[in-house]
């Protein structure tokens, strides 16, 4: 199709770009601007600091701090919940049931992130939860999951990779549904079958698969902010407050919303550039699957 | 034969373990909406023993939550054909034609789903209401009318989709519109299925946006209404729970019907760069 | 056949653009006949239907108005006031924690009510002061109370009982207090002392300070231009809440929840959750007066809510002006309190009938009442918010025991500073 048609392009994607532009760029400019002041969010007078936000937030431990909680638990959710949605999509396939299990475990997904933090936090009550008193049944003395600083990081992943298996479960297994038999078949033929041609067979070809159940992934985990935010509220002494924590006090609760459009843009920048490298190697694997 | 078996048992095995750990949450959620409100605490967790059906007419009762859920269902309905639609006009446009700034528009739409949803929730606001928006359902479904993901998706099943048939159409004289409409999105019911059901999901969940958007409680979505239960006074289990259950079964059963579709949707190109 | 999905299209578009649009065309048609006004709150539950009842009855009794209560989660009606604030689309009405009135005082949007009702003092006659020190602004009467409480000392009598305490002498000092504490956490299967709030964030400092303004430390000074709370005193507060959790470990730190489910002996709260306790609670409970420290005096700490009118059309500014003067009258509040265990938040409150009825249908109450007098405002400055966090920040570790208290409260110290203007 030559440009001459180009017009008709830009007139399909004319619905789209008009909601960008009035409801994605125009709020994303103006929260640049606002990054730049020292706004309180109610006060009409935006008082223009300059780059101030930005510099501060470098020198304060708990920005660090929130960063490096961000990573790990995007890390863990990343990985272990794509890997655990592998394993189970495989064991789904050509399985009584399959239609009970997959409803079961993408249940998750579809429900309300503010109630199941309640119930996760419930769940993870050191005396009355659910958790401990099984431990207790086996004379362990479970943790104080929620307010003890190398625990409550784990518990937020644990849910955050609860709520995303049924969505890599899903994904692995329409991947795997398009996998042609044929190379199965040709590879028994060899003696390669079971873990082997899981190994040699399914796992190279599904490398886009994997590629993108991890890209969204981390998207997702970066913004997490309801479950955590229920469970913990960032605490004990900051070890799970993920970024968008830190953004959400910033802004509503402590009336800094330029620190907060900061905080806002830098984790957009971040992300960006993670995309990027993300989509350099994509070219480089799928060049080399 | 044994080894069949013994490899069948296990899967099922494996699956039912990491499944109660996937269900742990729903099987306390149905036991304690079950109970009567003093006994929220006290065992047992995950089996129902007391039916305490009051809580589901309580927290039905307690606010309109059939209001909310009609709220939630229009929303969701608008928001799904909206974004279905606006997708596969942007992916045909993507993935048929060249055009200048192609990438860079690509790129940046893809960039539209780093942005950390709060940042863009007061000016938003401030659009929505100088378009006269504020306080109705029309704030909920407009912002919402597109989405990059449903682009990206479309676009990789239009890939697959052969050329000829785009010529053979034109040659029998369709305009654009008709040859996407009447003859690509047939083809491509998999990727509308999985769009749509994404789309869906999301205008269910949302919490954030809708909470600063609406004022009036007539306008409330099913989200806004559980939270009503967790106040600064305190919080209702029994009733949150009740309400919880009610709100997912919906999504759930969905789920149970689209799932053949979605997989077929995501499968034949639908992931593969 | 193509005009067949054409109509469809057009009829789903009709459909769609009335549905967007007459949601927000109501209240514009209901305008001509009648002025109706959002009251934005976060009362829920039973104090939701309470304030439905009395604005049903304020509603019948004014024909030409009628105020409508849309009730927020606490955490979220503030942000959803910034962004009303910054889009001009406020409400006519709200009531807001005390916490958050001066920096909506600041954002230049509320209505004199001093103006409307006939001067400052006239519109405030017997209210408690320190409630008015979150209502004028520079001088103007820009909110009024709408609500007060205070914090007391819940306890668990069957605990009590178990462990060999008298339930009818609950702790009067602070040694007592640890010493039940201590006793109560010797039951084992994980029963809780007491349970002390240790989460960052404003819940932290509103519980500790009492124990500051006991012993005498203080929190800011007078004019709020500096802290004081890094003090000699403040350390001993300070220790003694660490001590029980770390050296007696008859509490936990970060650990909020046990008491609601039995499972703790004592807690400080508010008297907001009489009521609730009263009927949800597995356990029989009691409440008394916040124990003090020999040689201290007696300290609580004050909470509650302000209601404010944004400015409107004149009309509305008018109506909402007559549902405040309304809501706070003596008569209006008795029965408010009377429904929502919410404290006097004036002398003709307190010595109301209906009030002191309900002094004797609900015991628990005794105790906060009795409190009242020694309740002491929190700093009512923008910067507060910031400097509880901070605070609240500093503290934090010293209760996990991984910094000293000595460390905590300098650099708590020094946190605030850095917040104080």
């Amino acid at each position: 199709m030559r440009s001459a048609n180009a017009y008709k392009a830009y007139a399909l994607i004319a619905p789209a770009f008009l909601l960008f532009l009035i409801f994605n760029a125009y709020p994303l400019i103006w929260s640049l601007y606002i990054s730049f002041t020292s706004w309180d969010g109610l006060n009409p007078v935006k008082e223009f600091i300059g780059f101030d936000n930005y510099r501060l937030l470098f020198e304060n431990h708990e920005f660090i701090v929130s960063i490096k909680v961000t990573l790990i638990y995007v890390f863990f959710v990343t990985i272990l919940s794509t890997i655990l949605g592998f394993i189970v999509a495989l064991n789904l396939q050509k399985i009584k049931f399959s239609r009970f299990y997959r409803t079961l475990y993408f249940s998750p997904v579809v429900t309300a992130t503010v109630a199941a933090g309640v119930v996760w936090k419930l769940i993870f009550d050191p005396f009355s939860g659910v958790i401990n008193k099984s431990l207790g049944a086996f004379n362990v003395m479970g943790p104080n999951w929620l307010s003890d600083t190398r625990f409550a990081l784990p518990a937020v992943i644990i849910v955050g990779i609860w709520k995303r298996i049924g969505f890599a479960m899903v994904v692995f297994a329409a991947g795997l549904a398009s996998l042609p038999t044929s190379t199965y078949e040709a590879a028994a033929l060899d003696g390669a079958d079971g873990i082997k041609a899981i190994r040699f067979i399914t796992i190279p070809l599904l490398k886009p698969i994997f590629l993108v159940v991890f890209i969204t992934g981390i998207i997702d985990s970066i913004q997490v902010f309801d479950h955590i935010f229920i469970m913990t509220n960032g605490g004990p002494m900051g070890s799970t407050q993920v970024l968008s924590m830190l953004l959400y006090n910033q802004g509503f609760r402590l009336f800094h919303l330029g620190t907060a459009s900061a905080i806002g843009w830098l984790i957009l920048l971040g992300v960006l550039l993670l995309g990027t490298v993300q989509r350099l190697l994509a070219k480089k694997v799928i060049k080399n699957a | 034969m044994p080894r069949k078996i013994f490899v069948s048992a296990s899967k099922h095995f494996l699956l039912l373990g990491i499944g109660f750990f996937v269900a742990l949450p729903f099987l306390w959620m149905i036991t304690t909406s079950l109970k009567p409100p003093k006994m929220a605490f006290t065992s047992p967790y995950l089996l129902p023993t007391h039916f305490h059906w009051q809580n589901y007419l309580n927290a039905w009762t307690d606010a309109p939550f059939a209001r909310y859920y009609f709220n939630s269902i229009f929303v969701a309905i608008f928001i799904t054909i909206g974004q279905v639609i606006t997708s596969i006009l942007a992916a045909y446009a993507f993935d048929r034609f060249d055009f200048k700034f192609k990438k860079t528009i690509w790129v940046i739409f893809l960039s539209t789903l780093m942005i950390p949803l709060p940042l863009l929730v007061i000016p938003t606001y401030q659009i929505v209401q100088q378009l006269g928006l504020s306080n109705s359902l029309g704030a909920l479904i407009i912002p919402r009318l597109w989405t990059a993901f449903g682009i990206f998706l479309m676009r990789q099943y239009f890939h697959s989709i052969p050329r000829d048939l785009d010529d053979a159409a034109r040659m029998d004289g369709a305009g654009t519109l008709t040859l996407v409409f009447r003859i690509i999105v047939p083809i491509a019911k998999p990727a509308v299925a999985t769009v749509a059901l994404f789309a869906f999901l999301f205008s269910w969940n949302d919490f954030l946006w809708p909470l600063i958007a609406l004022n009036s409680p007539e306008n409330f979505t099913v989200p806004l209404g559980i939270a009503n239960f967790t106040g600064k006074y305190g919080t209702r289990w029994t009733m949150l729970m009740a309400a919880t259950v009610t709100a997912t079964i919906p999504a759930v059963i969905g789920f149970l019907l689209v799932q053949k579709s979605l997989i077929r949707g995501l499968a034949a190109g639908g992931v593969n760069e | 056949m193509f005009t067949r999905s054409r109509k469809v299209f057009f009829s789903v578009a009709i459909a769609a653009a009335t549905a967007l649009t007459t949601s927000h065309m109501a209240p514009a048609q209901a305008a001509s006949k009648n002025v109706t006004l959002e009251f934005w709150n976060y009362w829920d539950g039973g104090n939701g239907q309470a304030l439905a009842g009395l604005v049903k009855e304020f509603n019948s009794k004014n024909p030409g108005i009628t105020v409508k209560p849309v009730t927020f989660p606490w955490g979220d009606l503030l942000p959803k006031l910034q962004a009303s604030i910054a889009s001009g689309t406020t409400p006519a009405l709200a009531a807001t924690d005390i916490a958050w009135m001066a920096n909506l005082h600041a954002s230049g949007k509320l209505q004199d009510l001093g103006a409307a009702l006939g001067g400052v003092k006239a519109a405030s006659s017997d209210i408690y002061p320190q409630l008015l020190t979150y209502s004028i602004y520079k001088g103007k009467l820009q909110s009024l109370p709408a609500s007060t409480n205070n914090l007391a000392l819940f306890y668990n009598k069957d605990l009590f009982r178990k462990a060999g305490l008298n339930p009818n002498k609950p702790p009067k000092t602070w040694d007592e207090m640890r010493a039940a504490a201590l006793a109560i956490s010797k039951l084992g299967g994980g029963t809780q002392g007491m349970e002390i709030y240790t989460g960052v964030g404003e819940g932290l400092t509103w519980q500790f300070q009492p124990y500051l303004w006991q012993i005498g430390a203080g929190f800011l000074n007078k004019t709020n231009t500096a802290p004081t709370f890094n003090t000699e005193k403040g350390r001993k507060a300070l220790q003694f809440l660490v001590d029980i959790i770390n050296v007696d470990r008859s509490a936990t730190a970060g650990q909020w929840g046990a008491f609601d489910k039995g499972q703790a002996g004592m807690r400080i709260d508010g008297s907001w959750m009489v009521g609730g306790y009263r009927e949800n609670a597995p356990f029989e409970f009691g409440t008394t007066t916040l124990p003090i420290p020999t040689g201290g005096v007696p300290a609580t700490n004050m909470g509650g809510e302000q209601i404010m009118s944004f400015k409107g059309s004149a009309d509305k500014n008018a109506a909402a002006i007559k549902f405040i003067k309304w809501f706070t009258s003596a008569n209006i509040q008795a029965r408010w309190d009377a429904k929502t265990n919410f404290m006097p938040i004036r002398a003709s409150v307190a010595s109301h009938p209906t009030m002191l009825k309900h002094m004797v249908d609900e015991p628990g109450l005794k105790a906060f009442v009795d409190q009242q007098k020694y309740a002491q405002a929190r700093p009512a400055i923008t910067t507060y918010p910031a400097i509880s966090d901070a605070f609240s920040k500093a503290l934090e570790p010293a209760f996990y025991g991984k910094v000293s208290v000595a460390e905590a409260l300098a650099a708590a110290d020094a946190a605030v500073r850095k917040v104080l203007p």
